[in-house]
């Protein structure tokens, strides 16, 4: 249209005179023209890659993988949001900060929310690394056995990020291949149903169970192994099992998984249960009970370090030479109750003491204090590494441990066939680990005064002797009018086989005797109630589950997939108001917030303003 | 500090009259029969070549020499007719006088016969069919900055000019010519420098000493034959070239003082410690309250004033020399110059040294060749006052230091002023080290050196038919070096987060344009009235950027600075290379029937390796055409008018203001995309970091203008204005994409943005007399935008800024379809929660928040009286996002300038002022200081803060200590109106009588004057309203921690020999 105006224009002048211009103007251009007209637009980037000319070698296709891995070390990830800012850790602890009134770690995000945001998009990021990876697979020549290596941990993230966003957003469109082109039909893709993404997931994972190495060839819990990869389809299989697929066919696959793992018989319980937590903070690995883990790397100025054990670490701000936490976690009642006399894990997952002051100091909680105390699974005052920084360290964060696929397969069987002896077996397991059993064998437990004795000025030494320990328990007495009126076991001792002897000595009296008895390892099992039927040991294992991996960021998962999330955050809601002191009253935020539609996070603004393919969960 | 510029001031104006009263004592002449005489400009005082004097009884006569100077024998009953191309001719009687001084008025008549550069040519003012504005070069080169574009606002409608803050040397002079068009990429003009087209150039390499002319070109119809470049309008620079004459060598130089505009008023020692014990009685006790000082203490004790520590008077030096000359064959130019700056804030400033070479050779009487040379070398220092040193927490900028550190300590302050920290401050969360200490300690260098060199050669095929081909090399180097030793913000190891020690970087760039441009030019008349000006033309040109640097951290020997970063540790390495290249043709045709009806029709195509093959070529055409109504017969008889003429044209425009390879897809291996295996240092990880575009192409500018100029009264008053609409469509934008595709945002064509306004022009001889002339320039601008569509779906575009960690996260800024790019957004304050707001216990004491009253974003049981209020628009009780709204404009309504220059004998005085009415500031620093929104301990506060609620005073403006409600609201608090009047440039001199200079052998002399920013006439109560220290299409118009202005005032002289 302007072109046909300047046309006409042009033809109003004199054409002669024109003639001779574009003669001119035409000889010039044609010149210049002949020699690389169209050769002197062409340019090609020389600083930058190109995913064309990429994925050529095997070690390219190996930084490729890092890339994918990379993701889960990720602020949106397990570098800081998915620890103790998502409220993943459902009815176990709560949100530190009194003044949140608002956001997704008070169950009162809405689809804005700055941390959901954040992990979508890494999530999808990281699906991004792999698709374009596993695109490229087959491009160099190569060692086909590594390749399928290669392929198969790809694969295998892939799964296992999708499974993350299945099992938090709902449907979610499922993105196989990277998009070819800006144009809105390539970038808005729609959701596909839950069941869709979960059979892709499930598919995916078992593609890469037969491609990648085992935990012992891998030797350490930071890359994908087999042992991972069926731990986690164990994990998947029980997720579709529950809400809101309720596939009940998928019991038998978690079973099956599961017991791969435990059938290797390469697999074992770490046998302290807190020395697993500190082998995070000083980076060892012990791959046969943490399968597998993301890892993070302390030296601030590679941006790989992470905020495991500051987020959801004991509280210390005040001190600078000492590990910074945030504290964000911190417990209910209901966790701290629900662990039983004599299980060692309490005492660890939950803090005993808070820090205060500069230079730090610990103090105790007092036995009424029980809702003031964080989580402490993570602590960052066992970090070996240096300097310390501020905003987090290179504690790693464990994905899978054994004792989970223990549960997971007391929990498919049970499913199956009811409790049986294998099934809880395998609970009992986790729990005799965790009151120390395989640590410390039977130890005292009991010490009661038979004789008080007379004449005593001081408290009498106390020797403990026999027995059978590998070490003597060790014991105070008290002393009151003469007599004595109780001994306090300030040392329990190891692998009694029986009872020991306790002898008084000094303290200037004479007569007084005691009785010692020692635990059985049968404390530690589940009770007869316990599994007496379906119904009642399912109850014990989801308990066991908290009691076990509290804090790991499952638990909300867990009562999902159960259908027990709005039932059980409404009654901690009212725990909170008969027990929680003053102070942590506010804590009940999260659980009167929580209502239907917390089952799942909304799909992010930042995704539905532009992919108007979607549409948003139920309630959102 | 207002006191210290007026004893200045006062001084040097005294010594300045004192001074011109002297030297304009008239002297009186002697009598022969020899007379001779010399001739110059009555504006300039510039001494008039070859101006013909003639004896009106013989008509025979002289002609003056290269130093206007005659002789020509005469006798006392002649009379001489002195007359010169483009002057009114006079007569001057010879009587007895044998020296005879003439001075010839400017031919206000000729004013349209100025010629003006249009781009690949140049046309009469009379002829042009376009909206095309011309500064007055001469007025701006009298204002005392380093750059022409400082110098630039407030001279032409339609040309915003605004400064980020007054850093100096930084790039923070933003020029949009008729609104914005682009929501993402960049609205500046492209420049055309002695008709080599650059885009963003170093401005300061051009000495303003050395412009001929600057044209800015506004319409399609002027831009279009810039084509793909075109759409942000284009600013034509032409620098002087020599004369023929003798010699003629020119000298100005100018020495002068600059204090800063204005500081802000802090509380004093008593206010402060009051507030602190407001904030938090029990650390007060034990910090404040000890050595026997109670509150009434401190009222008796002087606060440290840290303003007055960090400002200084600063000094500006300017040099300018040139030679210029020549003959009927060659033409010379040859210009140096100087600029040295020491700004006013301690350890910044700016430095320039340049040159220039000009040179034109008649080589036959088809041929011309010539070369013009300058080169440039210039350096700024000094910390940066906007930037936060950690990123992005306020507590880590310069100003917040300034503003924030103690007036007092509980003891002694000289802890507090030599310590690099405060200790009673929080390293973890606060992150201010000592002010002074830091800005004496940061190092930062930026060094340029720019050589713009361009050649031509210019053959007449015919008389008709001209070749000109030109050849042009742009070679720009900038290094960057910086160091932050332990004494600076970021190098101190008093602050936990530094985990780099003493750390700095190195980084440089190189960019290299080369330019080749060959046009035929037609011109002819036809029978006397069909005037055809007609070209065509070939052009090539091709960019290319390297930069390469690295950053080192735990560097060892800090006493090396910069040279020592080699022995630290490797903190990211950085190597650049990126080219593209443009490839054009061009046609333009003007036509003009007997001078009344005149077309223009260009057009161009461009096309640029930006885009795929096949996307690559946009195609630009325009169109013009112009009435001169005034010599129509129906107005030829009304005597006021002596020119009217109304302009109409339409044409399209392009823009490819996108990365060399922003259409290609790329995945990079960055630090962050490592993976640490097995505790082993990260291995490398790779990223898909790009989707690319390969249907990228030119974003399209539709440009219409209506345009009347009118001139009355002999040219007395000239009127000018212009109404336009553009609408950009296809626009380059940096869109979000869905997150689910892995990418985060890719360059699409999208959305459409609408720009329509209202130009006004005038330019008036108020008085004119002999002795004495009056002048004004008045323009005025109206802009408004609209954006018309987003990104496929996108209702809005929400934007925020990075300056404080509790608030980056918060938009401050909406684009709504339908409306105004970026308009502020936020919450609207509703005053303080007073006593009565609230139930009253059973005690009688203050209860909870009454249940009709909303809250503040706070849980009601924590909202205490004194507490900051905020509109419940939704009305649901709680102040949620959803209570937020538009708050505010972010562009102005009208911006503009009046000038008015006065001259009286040899006095000059010029005065500019220049406007923006009708837009908002975001006071971000108030948010801080004037309420504390962290609620940071021993973090001073501005004056007006001590007016707070209290029990005692019930303010409904200032909110309690400690009641600024939840962290991350912006709300109409804050928000301020940012119109002012500035008077902005003020320029005096007194041009020495030629009788005393003629006996110093010198031609001309003249003693000067002029300061810059004099005053500011603004409601806004931060520093200065023209701020935008986040400056961006979206973000404009936020002031945080800004580098304040200066008020200069420099004397010089002016000479030439």
């Amino acid at each position: 249209m302007h072109a046909l105006w300047f046309l006409v224009l042009t033809h109003r002048f004199k054409i002669l005179i024109m003639k001779k211009i574009i003669y001119v103007l035409g000889s010039m251009v044609i010149l210049l023209t002949f020699n690389s007209c169209k050769k002197f637009l062409d340019t090609t980037p020389v600083d930058s890659l190109s995913p064309v000319n990429y994925y050529a070698t095997e070690s390219q296709l190996n930084t490729a993988l890092t890339g994918v891995y990379d993701e889960l070390a990720q602020t949106g990830l397990y570098g800081d949001y998915m620890i103790a800012r998502l409220a993943l850790d459902g009815d176990e602890g709560f949100y530190r900060i009194s003044t949140a009134k608002t956001g997704v770690a008070v169950m009162a995000a809405d689809p804005t929310d700055i941390y959901i945001t954040a992990n979508w998009k890494v999530l999808y990021e990281a699906i991004n690394r792999a698709n374009v990876l596993l695109a490229n697979i087959d491009k160099p020549v190569m060692d086909e056995t590594r390749r399928g290596v290669i392929k198969g941990e790809a694969l295998f993230l892939r799964a296992y990020y999708y499974f993350i966003l299945v099992s938090n957003y709902g449907k979610v469109p499922l993105i196989l291949k990277s998009a070819s082109s800006a144009s809105a039909s390539d970038v808005n893709v729609a959701q596909s149903s839950v069941k869709e993404v979960y059979d892709q997931v499930y598919a995916d994972m078992v593609t890469a169970e037969g491609l990648v190495n085992t935990a012992q060839t891998v030797g350490f819990g930071g890359r994908v192994n087999k042992s991972a990869v069926q731990g986690i389809l164990a994990r998947v299989s029980l997720y579709m099992a529950g809400a809101p697929l309720n596939d009940a066919a998928k019991y038998n696959d978690a079973r099956t998984w599961a017991k791969k793992v435990i059938d290797q018989g390469y697999h074992a319980l770490n046998p302290s249960f807190q020395q697993v937590f500190i082998n995070y903070a000083q980076d060892r690995y012990d791959v046969k009970e943490s399968i597998w883990e993301v890892e993070f790397f302390n030296d601030a100025s590679a941006l790989e370090i992470g905020r495991v054990g500051s987020n959801n670490g004991i509280l210390q701000t005040a001190d600078a030479n000492s590990p910074y936490s945030y504290g964000y976690t911190q417990t209910t009642g209901r966790l701290y109750s629900s662990f039983a006399t004599g299980d060692l894990r309490r005492d660890w997952a939950i803090a005993t003491y808070r820090f205060s002051g500069s230079p730090a100091v610990k103090t105790n909680w007092t036995a009424a204090q029980i809702y003031e105390r964080n989580g402490a699974k993570y602590r960052r005052e066992y970090e070996t590494a240096t300097p310390v920084n501020k905003n987090g360290g290179g504690q790693n964060f464990g994905l899978l441990r054994y004792s989970d696929v223990l549960l997971m397969y007391a929990e498919a069987d049970n499913a199956l066939n009811g409790p049986t002896a294998a099934a809880i077996d395998a609970v009992n397991q986790v729990r005799r680990r965790g009151y120390g059993k395989t640590l410390n064998g039977e130890t005292v437990s009991t010490i009661a005064v038979t004789t008080a004795g007379t004449g005593y000025t001081a408290a009498p030494t106390v020797t403990i002797t026999g027995g059978g320990a590998t070490t003597a328990a060790t014991a105070t007495a008290t002393v009151s009018g003469g007599r004595v009126t109780a001994v306090t076991i300030t040392g329990s001792g190891q692998f009694y086989t029986s009872a020991p002897t306790v002898a008084f000595s000094g303290g200037g009296g004479t007569g007084a005797a005691a009785i010692a008895t020692i635990t059985k390892t049968a404390d530690a099992n589940l009770t007869a109630a316990q599994t007496a039927s379906a119904a009642t040991f399912l109850k014990a294992i989801q308990d066991e589950r908290s009691r076990e991996l509290c804090f790991e960021s499952l638990r909300k998962r867990d009562l999902v997939r159960w259908g027990i999330f709005n039932t059980t955050m409404t009654a901690v809601a009212a725990e909170f108001a008969a027990n929680a002191s003053t102070a942590t009253k506010f804590g009940a935020l999260a659980f009167t917030n929580a209502q239907a539609r917390d089952v799942l996070w909304p799909i992010p603004t930042s995704e539905i303003s532009l992919n108007k393919a979607l549409t948003q969960n139920t309630g959102w | 500090m207002l006191k210290h510029n007026n004893k200045y001031y006062r001084q040097f104006l005294g010594l300045f009259f004192g001074l011109m009263v002297i030297l304009s004592v008239p002297v009186q002449g002697q009598s022969r029969k020899t007379v001779s005489g010399n001739v110059i400009d009555e504006k300039t005082k510039e001494s008039l070549i070859g101006v013909s004097v003639k004896l009106k009884s013989t008509n025979k006569g002289v002609a003056t020499d290269a130093k206007g100077n005659f002789s020509i024998q005469a006798q006392a009953g002649d009379v001489l007719i002195v007359s010169y191309i483009g002057y009114d001719t006079q007569d001057v009687p010879v009587g007895d006088k044998d020296f005879l001084k003439i001075t010839l008025n400017a031919n206000l008549k000729d004013l349209n016969e100025v010629v003006i550069s249009v781009g690949y040519g140049k046309t009469k003012k009379a002829d042009i069919t376009g909206s095309v504005a011309q500064a007055n070069v001469g007025d701006m080169a009298k204002a005392p900055v380093p750059s022409f574009d400082q110098a630039l606002a407030g001279r032409m409608a339609g040309v915003q000019v605004a400064s980020s803050d007054g850093q100096p040397g930084a790039e923070g002079v933003n020029i949009v010519i008729r609104g914005a068009n682009s929501l993402t990429q960049s609205n500046a003009p492209l420049y055309v420098i002695d008709g080599f087209p650059v885009v963003s150039p170093d401005n300061g390499a051009i000495n303003p000493a050395d412009i001929a002319s600057l044209t800015v070109l506004k319409d399609a119809s002027a831009t279009a034959i810039y084509g793909s470049r075109g759409a942000n309008g284009v600013i034509v620079i032409e620098t002087k070239k020599g004369k023929n004459g003798a010699p003629v060598i020119s000298y100005s130089g100018s020495y002068g003082f600059q204090r800063v505009e204005k500081t802000m008023d802090m509380m004093s020692a008593y206010d402060f410690v009051s507030y602190e014990n407001e904030l938090n009685p029990t650390t007060t006790a034990t910090s404040y309250f000890t050595n026997n000082r109670t509150l009434d203490s401190y009222k008796d004790i002087t606060a440290i004033d840290w303003q007055d520590q960090l400002f200084r008077t600063g000094a500006t030096q300017i040099h300018n020399l040139a030679l210029r000359g020549g003959n009927a064959s060659t033409r010379y130019s040859i210009s140096g110059s100087t600029y040295n700056q020491d700004a006013i804030i301690i350890n910044s400033g700016y430095k320039r040294y340049q040159g220039r070479v000009v040179l034109d050779q008649n080589v036959n009487d088809k041929l011309k060749v010539g070369i013009n040379v300058n080169y440039t070398s210039s350096g700024y220092s000094g910390q940066q006052a906007s930037e936060a040193a950690k990123s992005n927490s306020s507590t880590s900028t310069l100003l917040y230091g300034i503003w924030g550190y103690r007036p007092v300590t509980g003891g002694d302050n000289s802890s507090l002023l030599n310590n690099v920290v405060d200790d009673a401050v929080d390293p973890q969360t606060d992150y201010r080290i000592n002010p002074i200490v830091s800005a004496e300690n940061e190092y930062r260098h930026t060094d340029q050196s720019n050589m713009l060199s361009n050649a031509y050669i210019n053959y007449s095929i015919t008389k008709k038919l001209v070749l000109n081909i030109t050849g042009g090399v742009n070679n720009r180097t900038t290094k960057t070096g910086s160091f932050f030793n332990s004494l600076t913000s970021r190098g101190t190891p008093l602050i936990p987060s530094n985990t780099k020690g003493s750390n700095g970087s190195i980084y440089n760039n190189e960019r290299n344009i080369w330019s080749n441009e060959n046009t035929l030019t037609y011109k002819t008349t036809i029978n006397e009235d069909h005037q055809i000006d007609a070209v065509g033309g070939f052009s090539l040109q091709g960019i290319h950027d390297m930069t390469n640097g690295f950053a080192a951290s735990q560097v060892p020997n800090e006493s090396l600075g910069v040279n020592g970063l080699a022995n630290g540790v490797d903190d990211g390495k950085v190597t650049l290379d990126s080219r593209s290249k443009l490839q054009s043709y061009l046609g333009r045709v003007n036509y003009g029937y007997k001078g009344r009806y005149l077309f223009t029709a260009s057009f161009r195509a461009d096309g640029s390796s930006k885009f795929v093959s096949g996307q690559r070529w946009g195609y630009f055409p325009s169109g013009a055409f112009a009435w001169r109504m005034s010599d129509e017969s129906f107005m030829k008889n009304i005597t006021t008018i002596s020119n009217a003429k109304l302009r109409v044209s339409y044409g399209l425009t392009g823009n490819n203001g996108v990365g060399d390879f922003s259409y290609l897809p790329v995945v990079a291996i960055t630090t962050k995309s490592n993976y640490s295996f097995q505790n082993a240092s990260p291995s490398q990880g790779l990223a898909v970091t790009a989707l690319g575009n390969s249907a990228l192409k030119w974003e399209t500018t539709a440009q219409a203008d209506i345009g009347y100029d009118l001139s009355l009264f002999n040219n007395r008053i000239d009127l000018s204005a212009d109404i336009y609409r553009k609408t950009t469509k296809n626009l380059l934008l940096l869109a979000d994409l869905p997150p689910s595709s892995g990418y985060t945002s890719v360059y699409k064509n999208i959305g459409r943005v609408q720009n329509q306004g209202l130009e006004f022009t005038v330019n008036t001889v108020n008085i004119k007399t002999n002795n004495f002339t009056w002048e004004s320039n008045f323009n005025i601008s109206f802009n408004k935008s609209k954006v018309l569509d987003l990104n496929e779906g996108q209702q809005s575009i929400l934007s925020s800024v990075s300056w404080e960690t509790n608030f980056n996260a918060s938009p401050l800024y909406i684009t709504n379809i339908g409306q105004p790019i970026s308009q502020f957004y936020g919450y609207v304050f509703d005053g303080i929660y007073q006593k009565s707001d609230f139930n009253t216990t059973a005690a009688g004491g203050v209860g909870t928040l009454k249940a009709e009253l909303a809250t503040n974003g706070n849980a009601r049981d924590v909202i205490k009286p004194g507490d900051i209020k905020y509109k419940d628009l939704n009305g649901d009780g709680v102040i949620t996002a959803a209570d937020q709204k538009v708050i505010g404009r972010t562009t102005p309504i009208h911006t503009g300038g009046f000038s008015n220059n006065f001259t009286y004998k040899g006095f000059s005085l010029g005065v500019l002022l220049t406007w923006s009415y009708g837009n908002d500031i975001f006071n971000a620093n108030r948010l801080i200081f004037d309420g504390n929104a962290r609620a940071s301990y021993n973090l001073n506060q501005y004056a007006s803060y001590a007016n707070r609620w209290t029990e005692t005073n019930p303010s409904n403006t200032l909110y309690r200590a400690g009641g600024q409600g939840p962290l991350g609201y912006y709300s109409t608090r804050t928000l301020e109106d940012g119109s002012f009047l500035k008077l902005k440039t003020v320029s005096m001199s007194y041009t020495i009588p030629t009788q005393f200079t003629q006996k110093l052998h010198m031609k001309s002399l003249s003693v000067t004057a002029a300061a810059q920013n004099l005053y500011t006439f603004t409601k806004y109560t931060g520093m200065d309203p023209e701020v935008s220290t986040k400056n961006s299409a979206l973000t404009p118009g936020f002031d945080y921690s800004a580098y304040p202005y200066a008020r200069t005032l420099v004397f010089g002289l002016n000479a030439s020999f």
